[in-house]
């Protein structure tokens, strides 16, 4: 059964469901079937976000622990949250921006060292990608287009071959405007900014 | 996406829909004039949607006050004989339970579809009923789509099953369907052109026990014929891989069993139910004599377990029955591939590699549900706690009620302390107000003040009870994503709207403590709380300032920045603004405290919270 599994996890407000339901929109316009699961409510601001997104021809819009083929954490710390979805050799690209709970202030929860976590993922996959997205676009003076940032490095990283006009094709589709202008610059920086890597596309496809 | 598309007339277009946008499609394209909801996660987006589109699509779309509510105003348009729709979270279905019992008796005229949309695994509940129980209960049918298109299509099925039959059709929809996106095929919209047009007949409509002894005999004539429909549906599917055990399951749990047969070759049969009642007997019972062994699978409650069991009980089936089994198919939380596989294979013997990666001893920090930077609950709770330090009052109770407030469960402020459902922070308030001599404060949010803290409140007053009930009014529906209720000014059509102001209404049920205060104010706030405290009696204090999203959007739109920081040269220390105010956007580094800028909502309730003035505006 031709499956390819991807969990995009983060934090409330960068942009997580966005980022996972843009990714799906390309796979469709590249007559692949997607599905995808969101979760809503509670968490409106700072609390654990996650969506998982699979391609292929699958029913189940969430896919089983240990299959997960590409892990998009927007935020460093929480890809521990969800590892258990992860497998050996999974591509995992890292968004190195920390973003501190109240909880790590008041003293009731720790923020472990970036440092462990990195080492722990690099015994875990080959393939560990880490960037620091709200760095760059902060610099720029667009802090609020992480997801197409992040759209971008996955556009370039390109595991399932899509075409890079399906890409822009959607970004068209979902944004109007100055709103495309900027969601389009912002995709592009994050190829580049992937590329600086100096990523080895061998690995991937369906 | 742009919601005008789930307009579109463009058959055959392809939209990638969440659940609940497939549910808005379907009524739109089932020719559906009038909807009516109270938002709750996780059915909203129906309404968020369908409250956006429906002056261009010609409908007539309310967020009511309570699920009661819309429950009757959509259930009035369909004897009116329009295509209706209500819908809400499983719970919402207690508040609606009355009339939605009444309904089954009194049937409909044009079709009418009620949504229940449960949460297994609670998400963002107090519990995970299976209102599969209530639809069989109120004896109605009960459709139970499998993915999005399913959602879609099965709206306007649910609306030709109603008309053909005059009841109402449940469709039962859980969290993970409402809120998974996948590939829907849009079709045409119908376009009924009806003349709605209420024709009396009590007989029908008036259960007084005389109609009402014929009205359920009627009921359950009905369902009698709508059986041999449920018999021949074409959303009770079978699929055949020459296996050699059956596998019987409905709705979304059907995803998981195809997924991890395919996936893994094993070697079962599944007989997919999409409308599961009336239990269509015949057609389960050709396919279970066909296996020696047949293996239910169904989240939450057994309820088609218990359908197949009554069944072999019935007609002498040989088949043996598995179903929960106390270890991975218990009644507890939703079920997934995993859980599937696994009870899949150990029922075959078969063993499998589990290749979980773990990650020991670094643990990622607790982001626990919170209080948004700028809250105005925060601002009242601390409030609340400063005087209970003054008044040195240490075992006061606080009845909680639905909302976002209900965080003040957490850290550091501890202030929920009971919470049934909605409304019921005020109910609680007068029991313990007459059980024991402990302060009671309880806490209400605008929405839910609207929906059930009225009657109550009316309650309270006349049975003389003593306790302080302090409205949050932030002037929106803020936990499912901002809805308009009665304070805002605007309704579910997006038309502006008399507002119904919380303080008259109070004054109007006689309780003469009734205070309005800014809690971005806390002098005014503690002042308040302080003086309602040392009387006797209802005293109410309504706490008004807008969502700190809201207010946040309005600043970012009209380009005002205001951002707080913390001066080093004046700050002692002393973390008060970390342990009793803790707002998420206030942090500490090494030695130093400081505010994340890109949190700060620059409500400057820190710098009233800050004993030595240290919190300052950025210039």
């Amino acid at each position: 059964m031709n499956e390819y599994n991807i969990l995009v996890v983060g934090v409330g407000g960068q942009g997580v469901l966005k980022l996972a339901q843009l990714i799906c929109e390309v796979a469709i316009i590249e007559n692949k079937n997607a599905v995808m699961s969101e979760i809503h409510g509670m968490a409106q601001r700072g609390g654990s976000v996650f969506s998982e997104v699979r391609i292929g021809d699958v029913l189940s819009p969430i896919f089983e622990d240990g299959e997960g083929d590409l892990i998009i954490s927007i935020e460093p710390s929480e890809v521990l949250r969800y590892i258990h979805k992860a497998k050996k050799n999974s591509l995992i690209v890292i968004n190195d921006d920390m973003i501190v709970p109240f909880t790590v202030s008041l003293g009731i929860s720790k923020y472990p060292q970036r440092e462990l976590i990195y080492d722990e993922l690099k015994r875990l996959t080959e393939n560990l990608f880490i960037i620091n997205g709200t760095k760059i676009l902060n610099e720029k003076g667009m802090p609020f287009s992480l997801n197409t940032f992040m759209l971008g490095v996955f556009s370039y990283i390109n595991p399932l071959n899509f075409k890079l006009e399906s890409f822009y094709k959607i970004l068209e589709n979902e944004f109007k405007d100055k709103f495309f202008e900027m969601n389009k610059i912002s995709f592009e920086i994050g190829r580049e900014e992937i590329k600086k890597l100096s990523y080895n596309k061998t690995k991937g496809g369906l | 996406m742009d919601l005008n598309l789930l307009l579109s007339n463009d058959k055959g277009r392809k939209l990638f829909l969440l659940g609940n946008e497939a549910f808005a499609r379907g009524f739109i394209e089932g020719g559906g004039k009038v909807a009516a909801t109270y938002p709750g996660t996780p059915s909203s987006e129906i309404g968020n949607t369908l409250s956006k589109i429906a002056k261009k699509g010609n409908f007539y779309f309310e967020f009511s006050t309570n699920e009661k509510v819309a429950f009757e105003v959509a259930a009035s348009a369909s004897l009116s004989g329009l295509r209706s729709m209500t819908f809400f979270k499983h719970v919402g279905l207690n508040v609606a339970m009355d009339s939605f019992m009444s309904s089954a008796y009194l049937g409909t005229v044009g079709g009418f579809v009620i949504i229940t949309c449960d949460d297994p695994s609670m998400f963002s509940s107090q519990n995970e009923q299976d209102n599969r129980v209530l639809g069989k209960f109120a004896n109605l049918p009960i459709l139970e789509p499998r993915n999005p298109d399913e959602a879609r299509r099965m709206v306007k099925y649910g609306f030709i099953i109603s008309e053909k039959f005059e009841i109402p059709v449940l469709i039962r929809s859980t969290t993970r369907l409402s809120h998974m996106r996948g590939i829907v095929e849009i079709d045409e919209i119908e376009n009924l052109n009806r003349v709605p047009y209420f024709n009396k007949n009590p007989s029908r409509f008036v259960p007084v026990p005389a109609n009402a002894r014929i009205l359920h005999k009627n009921l359950i004539e009905k369902m009698k014929e709508i059986k041999e429909e449920s018999e021949n549906s074409p959303y009770n599917i079978i699929y055949d891989f020459n296996g050699k055990y059956g596998i019987i399951t409905s709705g979304i749990s059907s995803n998981y069993v195809l997924d991890i047969i395919k996936k893994y070759k094993l070697l079962f049969d599944v007989l997919s139910l999409g409308f599961t009642n009336p239990f269509p007997e015949v057609f389960v019972e050709n396919f279970m004599k066909k296996y020696e062994k047949v293996i239910v699978v169904e989240e939450l409650e057994s309820v088609l377990e218990n359908e197949v069991r009554i069944l072999k009980e019935k007609r002498g089936l040989k088949s043996e029955i598995y179903g929960k089994d106390d270890k991975i198919f218990t009644n507890l939380y939703e079920y997934n591939l995993d859980r599937v596989k696994e009870y899949l294979f150990s029922f075959l013997g078969k063993e499998y590699e589990k290749k979980i990666f773990e990650i020991k001893n670094i643990n990622p920090p607790l982001r626990p549900p919170v209080l948004c930077p700028g809250c105005p609950h925060r601002a009242t709770y601390y409030a609340v706690f400063k005087v209970l330090r003054k008044l040195k009052i240490k075992d006061a109770v606080f009845p909680s009620d639905i909302g976002c407030y209900t965080l003040g469960i957490g850290k550091p402020f501890d202030m929920a302390d009971t919470c049934y459902s909605m409304g019921s922070s005020v109910g609680v308030a007068s029991g313990f107000s007459k059980s024991t001599e402990q302060k009671i404060i309880s806490y209400i949010g605008d929405s839910t003040f609207f929906h059930a803290g009225i009657p109550p409140l009316i309650n309270a007053f006349y049975n003389k009870n003593n306790f302080l009930l302090i409205v949050l009014d932030n002037m929106t529906t803020a936990m499912t994503g901002h809805q308009p209720n009665p304070s805002v000014g605007i309704n579910g059509m997006g038309d502006e709207s008399p507002k119904v102001i919380i303080e008259d209404l109070v004054k109007g049920i006689g309780i003469s403590f009734v205070k309005v205060v800014d809690p971005y104010n806390l002098i005014q706030t503690i002042e308040a709380i302080e003086e309602a405290l040392k009387e006797e009696g209802v005293k109410v204090i309504i706490s008004r300032r807008e969502c700190a999203l809201i207010r946040d959007d309005k600043m970012r739109k009209e380009g005002i920045y205001i951002k707080y920081f913390i001066n080093d040269e004046k700050c002692r220390k002393c973390k008060i603004c970390i342990n009793q105010f803790s707002c998420p956007a206030i942090y500490i580094e090494g030695e130093k405290i400081k505010i994340n800028e890109n949190l700060c909502d620059g409500c400057g309730v820190c710098a009233q919270v800050c004993p030595f003035n240290a919190i300052e505006v950025k210039k």
